[in-house]
């Protein structure tokens, strides 16, 4: 069929006529294209006309000016720039004829309004602009306002003139601030997640000024709570969770050590862009001391691990390919506010986002290990550990023999790795094991012993000594794998494609994880040397093809030793049997002279060594090749494409300004791209995230999502003002304390009849879930405030069923901790901060519901926890000296506590009036005056709390 | 293991303003429409019925409700609805077929079914001695022979049964349900699970409301002692009473000063949530039910999970009366602890089937009798079926490659099997459908195009049925 035919009857030609019927006209209503027209592609064309060339139809795209005016095939053009009647697309879309018409199959037609957009936007030149969130940030030129002297700053100037745009004819009043009380308690739960108290109510009423306010600002944010409050934003966007859901729900180790990293970080203001570096390659980095750890920065690199897992899958390598994927949409979402996990199978529909570049990040995941680390909690640690090495290492070099390399039958057997550089390319946690070819060991009474040479050992300095190795990866290519080892109480693990959960259980993968037990009693734990050789056989028919690495632990008191590893095609191979050692050992004697000096700087180190607290354990992110993953086609595990380098995005190479070596797994490299100042995603994705804490909209309001689906920012000025802000240095508590100095944060709640393009001021706001429950400890006087350690294990109802349920509850009241401490276990989610929306621990969440449905009022009228905190408030009111205090009095502390503002006098008559009530209510005709009048009291006022947290002036902020 | 793709992105939406963004802007913007809870109607009672996505069906609907009777574990095919005399043949002997992978990898001898099948009705489907009261029923049964799964994993394969995803935080099929076509009934949720004792493996994630509004998600309800978490009130309604008065006193000054949509919202969703409280139990009573109706479920059966499972399904009968469109039923706590028979497969699925046959069939009954089936669809399925050879000697590890599930009521042709296993019941080789198959043609039968029925996350359009789903078309009457 031919298209220009179709162009003289179309109804386009209406708007079309209307368009060009005068150009003043049109070039009056210039349209923009970002807000008007891409719009309408992404939604109706793109899918079939996008980015995604095997989806693409007709060979036609219509996301970039190069595509959408080329000439196709059919000799016709979908776009002819300044000529709208030329155009096929319009006729397309305008086509009478639903078989003719685009988009195809009965889709609803694209609109006449949207149709006349398109034709004014292709008669005045169609030029397209790059999507806002791919493009460079610039730095704005500051907006000129009328109300000037409503503004506090420049972040005031650009939020004025979205308002004074969109209301040319008349005149917008800024909005009017909010009263000193509500602005107490708005800040106190956005800076502190908890309610003021009645002294900073009341000193702050007296004296409402600009500096008492940043002084109280200042304050919060230098509180341990601020780092509990934005700690679980943070976590939030994290999935962060401390079990796997499944079948059984296993715990995930030490999860909440994350928690107190996270908490910490941000208490302590870590510069934006060494926190982000740190969750992707904190092990990578030069060490940060903190939380009495020498080096906090690993604890961040949990984050790449705190999604679910499945036990014993029958598909490893699909197993570990989905894990994956929900690491890479975490890093999509939470690093550049994109849907990269989106182009799994397939380039994406509607951003210029390729497979390729989820496959770069995927790479970057498939090559990162999940370890149970050691962290040294004494930062002497490393550096005793590495003299007694160079000690042994001296007197080694002293002795003058070279280790021999030894003979293997390569027909029947293959060596994947023979330690015999004493494992340089094995990665270590802890300090037993090291990367020496020496050949001497330290006895433990500090005498000198011969040692194997090459081997990878944790005995060769101290045997008490904890830690693990793993070896790089390798694919299996033989049915049989073997480990020549000796040792004791220790562990050896074969983990194939980074699926690690047959620790907790079995099944398929049964006995890939193996104690080494300790030999018969006429080996002395105290001689290592003397340990005869074993061969551990390991059958791995099912996994050839796949990628494996070995692992050593010794976290138990034995220790281990790793000659070699090998592959062969039958389950015993003579020449594994017959391996000997390198006889270096039994030829010698230890008849060189040895300088005292040296072994005695070995026994200083290795002793003081001994005397420093021992490491932690924590889940921490580890390299462990370097291999570019291929696109896996259509999503496939089994099906590959090209090969994807790793950490090279395509959307970060324009952006970035400088190439970064690739070590590794990349994500070394990642992190450096990610975090550049010049690259705009995290910046960006960071400046509205704030933005959206502290005014319950962000200033793209969908702060997971800047693709061409989510919602274009309301001002992407003072977007970029902000990230350039991050970009250049500044920390997250300057940027926060800035917003919050501003007018703007001032401004009553309230709504306007402006259009979605100016700003809003703040609206009425729920409290979080986290907040309400905080906010009902501390009114109750029971809030334990005390900071960190593990979770409070979470409170099982009836209702909560089902495999891996913990053996028993925790308490009700969540042991009077504050939310952030709750544990989060994904099979076993707590109802209140459920039916209060916490976020689902599944992907990131930048914006939570704010939802309101009758489960919440159920659960503050009815939950036990509800009723236990006001029983608690109840009787911290009428106990001890608190019964002498007058009805009114403490009527005007609950106001205060609940509410942040006194009593008025209508509301303190009906408080009263309540009392009385409930005390005729509770009169008990068998017990004398003053039990009744205590136990009225005490019901009376419990009564009365809980009208208060039921009130909606307790869960809402003005 | 199929080798197919499993995670796409989704459908691509042809509307630029979709429902929900309309909705949204309706209510001002403010995630006023992101729900966490229980119950399925929204409080902002929105002059535009905000709590369904569908302003109307896509089709004439043939169900108004959905009873999903899921049988935790895998019920294996060739011992229930999937007859294989020629098992008998191999019983014992190596099995001929190559075996792919199963989860336990101790594969054993063919084992032939310990149960004689039974032709029933008018129609002489064929159906085990497992279920005698089922196989009375067998006229309204659809039998699909040829189900597959992509898992071996129990949760893999529940998630995926429920949300049509493999991993956990996607919509379950009974909150997309809720989602597009709410509750028909102001005080009572969408979508219901009658929770028997036995939270599936996978846990509450099979009942999450995932993405869409958090209000979608499965209210768990049990079948006794308290229903529903917090419905019941801790004090006296006197008391109750009086601090209701000065909470509204307190709530209408502060809406007045506030002024904001999202308070006075508040407000009525806590006055719908004292009604609830009288709702709930009324629903959850089943004092009322004539004594033939208790006898005929098993209310007095000997088997205390019989009696479980009759108060479950009765349950599931009262919700779909109200007006609930989805209704969950989980199995109770039998001793083979649900149908997962890796061992001792002739005990463990006798006790299964003990528990839930004549329930099922008194459901069944009791549904046409108040002419409540042909508006009901009935689903029956497990996550996955069970190998034809033997786990160790007289168990089944899991069969994701073929297995049986059946529906009735609702629109679908009784009487009939679709789609067929090989010989020895081991792969679907005959019409093989998937598990979203399973969910278009549930949603069809609901007057739902699976396709058209979306909900945009992080940037895609999601659906119940990924980019997958074809009709069981010999299902649909």
């Amino acid at each position: 069929m031919s298209f220009a035919s179709h162009l003289l009857c179309v109804g386009l030609a209406a708007s079309s006529a209307n368009a060009s019927s005068s150009s003043a006209a049109v070039a009056a209503a210039r349209v923009d294209f970002a807000r008007e027209v891409r719009p309408v592609l992404v939604a109706r064309c793109f899918a079939c006309h996008g980015p995604d060339a095997d989806a693409r139809k007709a060979g036609l795209r219509l996301d970039t000016f190069e595509g959408a005016t080329a000439e196709l095939k059919s000799g016709i053009r979908a776009i002819v720039p300044g000529d709208a009647s030329a155009s096929a697309l319009l006729a397309r879309v305008a086509h009478a004829d639903s078989e003719e018409r685009m988009p195809p199959d009965g889709r609803e037609p694209v609109t006449p309004a949207e149709i006349a957009s398109i034709a004014r936007w292709i008669e005045s030149g169609a030029e397209y602009t790059a999507p806002w969130a791919f493009s460079p940030m610039t730095q704005p030129t500051v907006p000129t306002v009328r109300g000037d002297a409503w503004c506090r700053s420049d972040i005031d100037r650009f939020v004025l003139a979205t308002q004074e745009a969109v209301s040319i004819t008349s005149t917008v009043a800024p909005p009017i601030d909010v009263d000193a009380t509500s602005l107490m308690r708005r800040a106190s739960f956005d800076l502190r997640g908890l309610p003021p108290s009645e002294a900073e109510i009341k000193a702050f009423a007296a004296d409402p000024s600009d500096a008492n306010f940043a002084a109280f600002v200042d304050r919060s944010l230098a509180s341990e709570a601020f780092g509990e409050r934005w700690g679980r934003h943070w976590l939030d966007l994290a999935r962060y969770a401390e079990t796997l859901a499944h079948e059984f729900d296993y715990d995930i180790p030490s999860a909440w050590r994350y928690r107190e990293y996270v908490i910490d970080a941000l208490n302590r203001d870590v510069p934006p862009a060494r926190f982000v570096a740190e969750h992707l390659a904190g092990d990578l980095l030069e060490p940060r001391a903190s939380m009495g750890l020498a080096n906090a920065a690993p604890l961040a690199t949990a984050w790449w691990f705190l999604g679910p897992a499945t036990h014993a899958p029958v598909d490893v390598r699909q197993d570990e390919a989905d894990r994956i994927a929900g690491a890479v949409d975490v890093v999509g979402r939470s690093l550049f506010g994109l849907s990269i996990a989106c182009a799994r199978c397939h380039d994406h529909k509607f951003d210029p986002i390729l497979a390729r570049d989820f496959y770069a990040l995927a790479g970057v995941a498939r090559n990162t290990r999940r370890v149970e680390g050691f962290i040294d909690t004494d930062a002497r640690a490393a550096t005793l550990a590495n003299d007694a090495r160079a000690a042994l290492n001296d007197a080694s070099i002293a002795l003058g023999v070279a280790p021999q390399p030894r003979a293997l039958d390569a027909s029947i057997v293959t060596r994947i790795d023979d330690a015999t550089d004493g494992g340089r390319a094995w990665s270590r946690a802890g300090h037993a094991f090291d990367a020496s070819t020496a050949l001497l060991a330290l006895n433990d009474d500090g005498s000198l012993a011969l040692a194997e040479s090459g081997t990878i050992d944790s005995a060769r300095l101290d045997a008490q000594l904890v830690g693990s190795a793993r070896s790089p990866a390798f694919p299996l290519t033989k049915r049989f794998l073997h480990l020549r080892v000796r040792g004791r109480e220790s562990w050896i693990r074969t983990i194939i494609d980074n699926y690690w959960l047959d620790d907790r259980n079995g099944l398929l993968f049964e006995g890939m994880r193996r104690e080494l037990p300790a030999p018969d009693a006429s080996y002395a734990a105290s001689d290592p040397r003397a340990y005869p050789w074993r061969i551990e056989t390991f059958d791995m028919q099912r996994f050839i093809g796949e990628r494996a690495y070995v692992e050593l632990i010794d976290d138990r008191g034995g220790w281990i030793e790793l000659d070699a590893i090998m592959e062969s095609d039958e389950s015993t191979a003579s020449a594994v049997e017959t391996w000997d050692v390198d006889g270096i050992a039994s030829a010698l004697e230890l008849t060189t002279p040895l300088s005292e000096p040296i072994r005695l700087r070995a026994v200083g180190a290795r002793d003081a060594l001994r005397a420093c607290s021992p490491p932690i354990r924590a889940l921490v992110a580890e390299d462990s090749g370097a291999f570019d993953e291929p696109v896996h086609m259509r999503g496939s595990s089994r099906n590959y494409g090209e090969l994807a380098p790793r950490a090279q995005l395509s959307i970060l190479s324009a952006a970035s300004t400088h190439a970064v070596a690739l070590d590794g797994s990349g994500r070394l490299a990642l992190a450096q791209t990610i975090t550049d100042p010049a690259t705009p995603y995290l910046w960006r994705t960071l400046a509205n995230r704030v933005w959206l804490k502290l005014f319950g909209r962000g200033i793209a309001e969908t702060p997971d999502d800047f693709g061409q689906l989510g919602a274009a920012p309301w001002s992407t000025e003072l977007l970029d003002h902000l990230a350039l802000k991050l970009a250049r240095g500044a920390t997250l508590k300057q940027l926060i304390r800035e917003v919050m100095l501003t007018r703007a944060y001032r401004s009553a709640a309230g709504s306007t009849e402006l259009p979605s393009s100016a700003w809003q001021p703040l609206p009425v706001r729920r409290l979080d879930a986290e907040s309400i429950r905080d906010a009902m400890l501390v009114a109750s006087g029971t809030l334990d405030a005390s900071a960190g350690g593990p979770s409070v294990p979470v409170h099982l109802s009836e209702h909560m069923q089902g495999r891996g349920r913990p053996g028993a509850s925790g308490p009700v009241d969540g042991a009077s901790r504050r939310s952030v401490y709750l544990e989060v276990r994904r099979n076993f989610l707590d109802p209140f901060m459920q039916a209060f929306d916490q976020p689902l621990p599944s992907t990131t969440c930048g914006r939570r519901h704010a939802s309101n449905v009758p489960a919440q009022s159920l659960a503050l009228l009815n939950s036990e926890l509800v009723h236990l905190l006001a029983a608690r408030w109840g009787e911290q009111l009428s106990s001890g000296a608190q019964r002498e205090v007058s009805d009114d009095a403490r009527i005007d502390s609950m106001w205060y506590a609940a509410f942040a503002r006194a009593p008025r006098t209508d509301e303190r008559r009906e408080a009263r009036e309540f009392l009385t009530l409930e005390r005729g209510a509770t009169t008990d005709a068998t017990v004398d005056a003053t039990t009744n009048a205590s136990a009225q009291d005490s019901a009376a006022f419990t009564a009365l709390a809980h009208a208060l947290f039921c009130a909606k002036e307790f869960v809402f902020l003005r | 293991m199929t080798n197919e793709p499993r995670h796409h992105c989704g459908q691509f939406r042809d509307l630029a303003c979709s429902r929900r963004d309309m909705l949204r802007s309706v209510s001002g913007g403010f995630g006023m429409l992101a729900f966490a809870g229980l119950f399925g109607r929204n409080a902002l009672a929105s002059p535009i019925d905000a709590d369904r996505a569908l302003a109307s069906t896509h089709f004439k609907p043939r169900a108004r409700s959905v009873i999903f009777l899921y049988m935790d574990g895998g019920p294996a095919q060739m011992d229930t609805f999937d007859p294989k005399p020629r098992l008998v043949d191999y019983d014992g002997k190596p099995f001929p077929l190559v075996a792919a992978p199963t989860q336990f990898n101790n594969n054993g001898n063919t084992l032939a079914s310990p149960w004689k099948f039974r032709n029933y009705g008018q129609s002489g489907l064929p159906v085990s001695d497992l279920f005698p009261h089922v196989g009375a029923m067998a006229d309204e049964l659809c039998v699909v022979r040829s189900m597959t799964s992509d898992f071996s994993e129990h949760t893999n394969a529940n998630y995926f049964l429920h949300t049509g995803s493999g991993i956990p935080g996607r919509p379950s099929m009974g909150a997309w349900t809720s989602y597009g076509l709410g509750s028909e009934n102001d005080n009572l949720p969408g979508f219901v699970v009658v929770e028997g004792g036995l939270i599936p493996p996978g846990g509450l994630d099979c009942f999450s409301a995932g993405f869409v509004p958090a209000r979608h998600q499965g209210s768990i309800m049990r079948p006794t002692g308290e229903a529903i978490t917090d419905a019941t009130p801790r004090e006296s309604l006197e008391a109750q009473s009086r601090k209701r008065q000065l909470i509204a006193r307190l709530d209408s000054q502060f809406a007045h000063d506030a002024r904001a949509e999202a308070v006075d919202s508040a407000i009525k969703n806590h006055e719908l949530a004292y009604r609830m409280q009288s709702a709930v139990p009324e629903l959850a009573s089943l004092d009322g039910e004539s004594a033939e109706t208790k006898a005929l479920y098993g209310f007095d059966a000997p088997d205390p999970n019989t009696r479980t499972y009759a108060r479950e399904c009765c349950l599931a009968r009262r919700l779909v009366e109200r007006g609930v469109r989805f209704v969950e039923v989980t199995c109770p706590r039998t001793i083979g602890d649900r149908w997962d028979q890796h061992s001792d497969l002739k005990a463990g699925h006798e006790a299964n089937a003990r528990a839930v046959d004549q329930p099922i069939a008194a459901l069944l009954t009791d549904l046409k009798r108040r002419g409540l089936l042909e508006s009901t669809l009935v689903v029956w399925s497990a996550e996955f079926g069970r190998t034809p050879f033997a786990q160790g000697t007289d168990g089944r590890d899991h069969n994701p490659f073929g297995f049986s599930m059946w529906m009735a009521g609702g629109g679908v042709r009784g009487g009939i099997a679709i789609g067929a296993t090989d010989e020895f019941g081991y792969r679907a080789v005959d019409k093989p459908y998937k598990i979203h198959d399973l969910h278009a043609t549930m949603f069809h039968l609901l007057g739902v195009d699976h396709r058209r029925l979306t909900f945009r996350s992080g940037g895609r359009d999601m659906r119940l049925t990924d980019v997958h789903g074809e009709l069981i078309v010999d299902a649909i009457a």
